[in-house]
């Protein structure tokens, strides 16, 4: 009897192992379509017929030029918004449960970092929210903050901050809940091309080491290519998906892949699916 | 390069101009002020007109600290230097307690109109209306509606507060980032915390626009009600004096509540400084 107990442990460990491993990040979109009534009362469609799988801890980009409808499918994962038809799963969960379990972590354009608080204070405001204990809050903001590499910023304020180490700050907020899915939107197109590139190195860093799903939008191409496992290549009028491209570059990815041929081949073939459009 | 720049440079320091510090244009503002009013008076006084019209700044302050008492011809209205700081105390109480209250309105109205859609429909239009309506016909309505003159000030003083609080409390919800209310929602944040976490720290420095246009005003509202019944304050100190032709001692009253009045503004200031310590990065 008591073996019998232990194997069902055993297995069930095994089973909330596969679910986090498989089930946890995954995001499966359906038959997925989002048509917004302008104030005039026209009917603008921003996605039509999409279908998504994005499996668990991979690394995808949805790449297209602005009116592609990226940023609405993004909206709609983070259940900012309602789609008008389709099913959306993440994690499981419908987007409403998965926000409201915290699987979600978000990152926008600009920072949006709450300009009171401290450096330290805004990575805690998620858990805070959360109810978590103070002690334990500042543990795992400093770690995050640690992370990201702005231990030394943590009693500073925002303002204080570059635009780079702002957004370092966000993602660490971001990541503070320890999201099973990072959902970010145009994070780094504010930024300068040098810091951009420090931001992607650091970012495939972080994401190694915290396992979680990144859904990441952009409209630069080689961006999407150096970053992802996956690029979602989406165009406008109506919002569609119109291919998905495999990236096969090795991982680690580092700065000298930039200027190998096997990347500016996915960048061609990505070019080249734009203009067949 | 190393000449042009050099040249450059050579232009910005020829074209910047000497920045006086704060100080010292405080100091030549007060002395020109003192000059051209000794002037003026010394002009008016020698023209042959009453003396006191126009007094010399050093008799009023002589009369401040003094504890000569007035008699009118008709009434014994008790003025002299004494009165003047009992009557600032009693306009300040009353205008302190009813910018107080006008404040926690205020802020109340501000977050119904905020949280509920139908009371801004209502609420908004409404506030507007309010600010319409002139003082000098609304003060008679208050003395007659409170039988208490306290009470008929310290509610001048709310109603003239409500309306700046309110609606730029209200103004400064409104303005908050649409992708830092998101943020909160991604959170799960319930209503409570969308508030005390980002609604109103966010909405603190325009709350202090309207506090910097309250507080001065709730002031006025109380010397002004004081003007129209006699009993007490420094509205009542103005009407007596010059009811008794006591120029100088109305300039002394009218002075006193200038000083409060832009006491009362920077200690606002001073608030701001010490809540407020941060800049936006928007």
């Amino acid at each position: 009897m008591e073996r019998i107990a232990i194997r069902d442990r055993l297995n069930m460990a095994v089973a909330t192992q596969y679910y986090a491993d498989h089930e946890e990040g995954r995001i499966s979109i359906e038959n997925l379509n989002m048509v917004y009534e302008t104030d005039k009362g026209d009917k603008v469609t921003a996605l039509t017929d999409v279908n998504l799988e994005i499996e668990s801890g991979s690394f995808v980009s949805l790449l297209g030029p602005s009116g592609c409808g990226k940023t609405t499918l993004l909206r709609i994962i983070a259940d900012l918004i309602t789609p008008t038809s389709g099913s959306v799963s993440v994690g499981g969960m419908s987007p409403t449960q998965a926000r409201m379990a915290r699987k979600l972590g978000m990152v926008f354009q600009s920072a949006v970092l709450y300009d009171w608080r401290s450096v330290l204070k805004n990575v805690e405001m998620p858990l805070e929210i959360m109810h978590l204990p103070k002690g334990e809050r500042r543990d795992r903001a400093e770690h995050m903050l640690e992370m990201v590499g702005l231990k030394d910023f943590a009693h500073r304020y925002p303002y204080e901050l570059s635009g780079g180490m702002q957004q370092r700050v966000s993602i660490a907020r971001a990541l503070a809940v320890n999201p099973g899915i990072l959902l970010m939107d145009e994070p780094f197109s504010a930024l300068d091309e040098f810091t951009r590139e420090k931001l992607h190195d650091d970012l495939l860093g972080i994401w190694k080491e915290n396992k979680m799903t990144i859904v990441f939008v952009t409209h630069n191409i080689s961006e999407s290519v150096y970053l992802s496992d996956k690029v979602v290549v989406m165009s406008p009028h109506p919002g569609r998906v119109s291919a998905v491209l495999d990236i096969s570059l090795n991982r680690p990815r580092c700065a000298q892949m930039r200027e190998t041929e096997e990347y500016y081949d996915y960048i061609a073939e990505i070019r080249s699916d734009f203009e067949g459009v | 390069m190393r000449g042009s720049h050099t040249a450059q440079e050579k232009e910005q320091k020829t074209s910047r101009e000497f920045i006086p510090p704060r100080w010292l244009v405080t100091i030549v503002w007060l002395i020109g002020f003192f000059a051209v009013w000794e002037i003026i008076a010394a002009a008016v006084q020698a023209s042959g007109g009453s003396n006191t019209v126009f007094p010399h700044l050093y008799d009023m302050i002589y009369w401040c600290f003094s504890t000569d008492t007035v008699q009118t011809a008709t009434q014994s209205y008790s003025l002299c230097g004494a009165t003047i700081w009992s009557y600032l105390w009693d306009t300040l109480s009353v205008a302190i307690l009813g910018f107080l209250i006008g404040f926690a309105l205020g802020i109340v109205f501000a977050l119904l109109m905020s949280l509920f859609l139908p009371v801004q429909k209502v609420g908004y239009p409404l506030l507007l209306v309010s600010q319409m309506i002139p003082m000098l016909g609304l003060a008679p309505i208050f003395l007659s509606i409170f039988p208490e003159l306290f009470t008929s000030k310290m509610f001048m003083a709310a109603y003239m507060s409500f309306f700046p609080i309110a609606a730029n409390t209200f103004a400064g919800f409104k303005a908050v980032d649409r992708e830092r209310k998101e943020l909160l929602k991604i959170s799960a944040a319930n209503t409570y915390q969308v508030y005390t976490k980002l609604m109103f720290p966010a909405a603190l420095p325009s709350l202090f626009v309207g506090l910097k246009l309250a507080a001065p005003s709730a002031f006025c509202a109380v010397i002004f009600t004081e003007l129209l019944r006699t009993q007490g304050g420094l509205g009542y100190g103005i009407f007596a004096s010059q009811y008794a032709s006591r120029w100088d001692l109305c300039w002394g009253y009218i002075f006193m509540a200038i000083l409060a009045g832009v006491l009362i503004f920077y200690l606002v200031e001073l608030v701001r400084h010490f809540v407020i310590r941060w800049k936006s990065t928007d």
